[in-house]
């Protein structure tokens, strides 16, 4: 039997302290198997972007563990890690998809992807980023600047840049959630190809019931 | 409180930094205004109560030769007074009075000036009556008889001996001891602590051993028209801007001239004019170095105003749209200005009176190296410096805001398509800079006088600021394409520097202001020391110099002890000298004239400003008929820095004039061990001899403290610059917390995004400082070859020091990194859950 890419246990997170503390998630356990797609839905406040940043190692959980298991890599505590080993397991081994793309608007779309290539220090980043760019289909705007973009087109530049560096999982945050319905649809065509293409696995958060239901697994938080 | 303003002043207080540091900066600005006019109207004060206790109601002086007047002279001067006949055309002389000048030693081994008056007929009388009557310690009232009757009695100024008491005996080293009969008045509050005894002139004659001479007689002359109303207001306002004005000319009769040749007539206004050269360029300095420093403050002050307006422009536009009228928008962007102004200029004020009270130490060690004893006790109490400062803040905010308030006013009422860069327009920038520099050259090339010059200068500094923006971005446009191999992180700040231009580029152009003038400065205060220098050599070139009434009676025994100093192989030569006042094209110089023994022979030279007043800067053949015999070849120039005196020498073969009876200067060559010993055995009792090494090297000591207040103010000019930058480039580090986040969030590293901060800050302030370089090197061409030249008829030989160029660029670069280090920090520690933050807090 494989072993899951990704595996939380027991995972316990609260935001904020005192009498405004607020329990978002409590014993939550999941395992997510290479390649494999996971949608995380429910209401606003439900703690779904909190878990995502969890995996992520952007927050940490008060109990309980996240453990990735990168292909021909050791397997990392990533809750248990130190701030700087957590940001380099970030660069080498995943990959994420804002709301609002968040690219550098002084870099051209190759070289937003170039950067993430380079960041995580993979030679010929440039060549990477061409090859990644022809994949989500934006080859003839790749010396476009994002503010020259459409949103679609952005938030396909920043798919790119999630894959660049052959991540182990892809990190989506309403990924669709700021564009319109036949956008929305086209981005999630590409997220999903492109996820599977380098087998990565995905975990998306979204409201989109259409987009979920795209996921290999659905989890839906806060009871909805 | 409107909700326009209640809104308008949320946006403020959530970046009180930015605020905070651009009150700062105008007051800084303001500070350095108002402190260099307290001080230099303190140092105003100082010099005219020195003079007023040195010269009281005299308005001129007629000077023997070398400063001595005998007897004879001066008996026929009396005489031609009491008839009418003393000046040119019979002009009124309403006071006369004989006076001997000397100085003793006091036991503290200070000097002591030593004035002897005739009491009946001083200048000065209702001054000393009212000291001599004033209750110094344990004095009585005091009368005039007192004051001739009493051996050695003396009236002393406060500053000496103030333990003494009326009646106390004075003990002089080498000299009998004065009695001290009572004290001089301070002529106010802050009067200068000036080392001064005033004696009956035959008290004088005995102390100094003077009986057969007097040093000159004082006139008192109807007062000359006042100064226009325009005038003294500038001088107020502008304190040290405006240079004195020269005293209208009159000339002893043509028969007094003709009987004693030597005789010189000169104003007071003349003989301050000669000594306040220097002070005057000091002031001058201080002046301009005062408001650049107010405009570097204003500069900044517009640049975060027009940044803070056109990032709002799109909802001024909203706000216009739901029918708010433009003159309401133009009030609330004129009120920030004020509100700004207001609180920079309160702040500046108090900063003022402190960093005043700071320099008036140095300022004062100034003033004592130019002027002996002239010091300055306290600043004045006057409310002028303080409302200038407070009018030039406000007026200079409201003059900087109203072309913003306009942009507010007109925003358009729709969204442009894409967020508009915050950048100023690069053409009109180098348009603007382009008529800037059209006026300077214009103001160079024709006669504007000194401050023309001036205004040059300032044309230059601002046509360089406006060409910052431009040039930079043009710089690092460039670099970008040279940077293509290099890694992304390497050239990502290469492409952030060129888009956060607009918010720093003003910042960045007060920067160079402040950089460009340091160079300027310092190659013009290093190009003047050098010149200096070289005048000291030139003209103190001898090791040893002999000076002394008397000289002459001992030419003989003088000339022996060379002689045989010559054939031991310890002197190559001397040259005797001695001067003669005379007046040549109507204007009144001193002639020295020069025997050279074993050098080579000397040459008829003018002295600078005497050459550019005749224009004669060329040299050639010189006619002066009555004292040249034909026409002599003229060589070049020397520089003369001693004064505004007008001078010229000759070897006294050529003089044909009226033999001088002024006393005897000798100037030897050789090593002074060998040559003092030697030279004061034949030399007379009143004579003196000089080793010149020490007197070249106080000259030198004086230059450099002339010059040490302008290195401070220069240094305040460069924080005020620095406040700017800190203030742009911590705007600049908050613009790009968000990209930066998702970087962070992305993987990089804490230390790549303070990385990036630093490489953009100091790649924007090396361009910055790289550009500072050539216009700093042209205002140091203006102010040496045109504010000088014009100011005081000095030119100086330009030297470039490499340090002063590579101390501004390390200066430009570390003031770049050390204001982008706050963030730069900030974004190393802060932590990744805080990155996320400011993702969803900007989403």
């Amino acid at each position: 039997m494989t072993a899951p890419r990704l595996k939380v246990s027991d995972l316990t997170l609260t935001v904020g302290t005192g009498a405004g503390a607020l329990t978002l998630l409590s014993g939550l356990s999941l395992a997510l198997a290479p390649g494999a797609s996971l949608a995380l839905t429910g209401r606003s406040g439900s703690g779904k972007s909190s878990l995502l940043h969890c995996l992520g190692g952007l927050l940490t959980p008060e109990e309980g563990t996240v453990t990735w298991q990168p292909e021909g890599a050791p397997s990392v505590i990533l809750s248990a890690a130190e701030e700087g080993a957590r940001a380099a397991f970030r660069r080498q081994h995943l990959g994420f998809v804002f709301q609002f793309f968040h690219l550098v608007p002084t870099l051209t779309a190759l070289e937003n992807v170039a950067l993430m290539a380079e960041l995580a220090g993979l030679g010929a980043p440039q060549a990477r980023a061409e090859a990644m760019l022809e994949a989500v289909g934006l080859a003839d705007r790749r010396h476009a600047f994002p503010e020259t973009l459409s949103g679609g087109e952005q938030q396909r530049v920043a798919v790119a840049r999630a894959l660049v560096h052959g991540p182990a999982a892809v990190l989506a945050d309403e990924p669709t959630g700021n564009l319109d319905a036949q956008t929305a649809e086209t981005v999630a065509e590409v997220l999903f190809t492109q996820t599977r293409a380098v087998g990565a696995s995905l975990v998306l958060v979204t409201h989109d019931a259409g987009l979920a239901a795209q996921a290999d697994h659905t989890l839906a938080l806060g009871g909805a | 409180m409107s909700l326009l303003w209640r809104a308008r002043w949320r946006a403020l207080l959530r970046e009180p930094g930015q605020g905070a540091l651009l009150i700062l900066s105008l007051a800084l600005g303001v500070a350095v205004v108002v402190a260099v006019d307290l001080v230099n109207a303190a140092s105003r004060t100082a010099m005219a109560s020195a003079s007023a206790q040195l010269q009281g109601a005299s308005t001129h002086r007629i000077e023997g030769p070398g400063g001595s007047l005998s007897l004879d002279a001066y008996g026929a001067l009396r005489r031609a007074w009491r008839a009418g006949t003393l000046l040119e055309g019979d002009a009124p002389v309403t006071g006369f009075a004989p006076l001997l000048e000397g100085r003793l030693t006091l036991p503290n081994g200070s000097p002591l000036r030593l004035l002897g008056i005739d009491p009946f007929s001083s200048l000065r009388q209702e001054g000393f009556e009212a000291g001599a009557g004033a209750p110094a310690a344990g004095a009585q009232t005091l009368s005039w008889a007192q004051f001739l009757t009493t051996p050695g009695a003396a009236l002393l100024s406060p500053a000496v001996a103030p333990e003494l008491a009326s009646g106390d005996p004075l003990p002089l080293p080498g000299a009998p001891a004065l009695t001290v009969l009572g004290r001089l008045p301070g002529t106010d509050a802050d009067a200068a602590p000036l080392a001064l005894a005033v004696v009956d002139l035959a008290t004088a004659q005995e102390w100094l051993g003077a009986t057969d001479r007097l040093s000159r007689v004082e006139l008192a002359l109807p007062e000359a028209p006042p100064r226009s109303a325009l005038r003294r207001g500038l001088e107020r306002l502008f304190p040290g801007l405006l240079l004195p004005e020269p005293a209208p000319e009159v000339r002893l009769a043509p028969a007094l001239r003709a009987a004693y040749p030597g005789l010189a007539l000169r104003s007071q206004r003349e003989t301050e004019l000669a000594l306040g050269s220097l002070a005057s360029a000091f002031q001058l300095n201080l002046a301009a170095m005062g408001l650049l420093a107010l405009v570097v403050g204003l500069y900044l002050l517009y640049g975060a105003l027009a940044y803070s307006v056109r990032r709002r422009l799109e909802s001024f536009g909203r706000f216009r749209a739901l029918g708010v009228a433009p003159a309401v928008l133009r009030r609330q962007v004129l009120l920030e200005a004020l509100t700004f102004a207001g609180l920079g200029a309160l702040l500046g004020l108090m900063l003022g009176r402190l960093l005043a009270g700071g320099l008036l130490g140095l300022v004062s060690a100034t003033l004592e190296g130019l002027y002996d004893q002239v010091a300055i006790a306290a600043l004045p109490l006057d409310w002028v410096p303080y409302g200038k400062g407070l009018v030039l803040a406000l007026g200079g905010g409201l003059a900087v805001a109203w072309p913003l308030a306009r942009e507010a006013g007109r925003a358009p009422l729709l969204p442009r398509a894409g967020r508009p860069p915050a950048q100023t327009g690069g053409r009109a920038g180098l348009a603007f800079a382009l008529g800037l520099s059209l006026l300077a050259l214009a103001l160079l090339t024709m006669p504007s006088g000194y401050l023309g010059a001036l205004l040059a200068l300032a044309a230059i500094l601002l046509a360089g600021a406006q060409a910052v923006g431009p040039v930079t971005a043009l710089v690092l446009r460039g670099l970008n394409r040279l940077a293509a191999p290099l890694p992304l992180r390497l050239r990502l700040p290469l492409r952030e520097a060129s888009r956060g231009l607009g918010r720093a580029q003003l910042a960045l152009a007060a920067l160079v202001v402040a950089l460009a003038t340091a160079v300027g400065m310092t190659i013009m205060v290093s190009s003047f020391r050098l010149t200096v220098a070289d005048w000291l050599e030139d003209r103190l070139d001898a090791p040893v110099l002999a000076r002394g009434q008397a000289l002459e009676t001992a030419r003989g025994p003088l000339a022996a002890a060379l002689e045989a100093a010559r054939r031991d192989g310890r002197v190559s030569g001397w040259v005797w000298r001695q001067s003669v006042d005379d007046w040549l094209e109507g204007l009144p110089v001193r002639v020295t004239l020069l025997e050279a023994v074993g050098r080579e022979a000397p040459a008829l030279r003018l002295s600078e400003p005497l050459a550019r007043q005749l224009g004669r800067t060329e040299g050639g053949a010189m006619v002066w008929p009555g004292r040249l015999s034909g026409a002599e070849p003229l060589a070049p120039y020397y520089r003369s820095y001693g004064g505004g005196r007008l001078e010229l020498e000759m070897p006294r073969a050529l003089w044909q004039g009226p033999a001088p009876v002024g006393p005897w200067g000798l100037a030897a060559y050789g090593a002074p061990e060998a040559l003092l010993p030697r030279l004061q055995a034949a030399l007379p009792p009143d004579g003196e001899l000089l080793a010149q090494g020490p007197v070249k090297a106080r000259a030198l000591a004086i230059f450099d403290r002339t010059f040490r207040v302008t290195a401070v103010l220069q240094t305040i000019a460069g924080v005020v610059a620095g406040v700017g930058l800190l203030s742009a480039f911590a705007a600049l580090a908050l613009d790009r917390r968000q990209q930066l986040s998702a970087l962070r969030i992305l993987g990089a590293p804490g230390p790549f995004a303070a990385r990036q901060l630093l490489l953009e800050a100091g790649l924007l302030a090396a361009v910055a400082g790289l550009l500072a370089l050539p216009l700093g090197a042209l205002a140091a061409w203006v102010l040496c070859d045109a504010v000088n030249l014009r100011a005081f008829q000095w030119t100086l030989t330009l030297h470039w020091p490499p340090a002063a160029f590579l101390e501004a660029l390390l200066l430009a670069i570390g003031a770049g990194l050390f204001a982008a280090l706050g963030p730069a920090l900030r974004a190393w520690r802060a932590p990744t859950a805080e990155a996320l933050e400011v993702l969803r807090g900007q989403a």
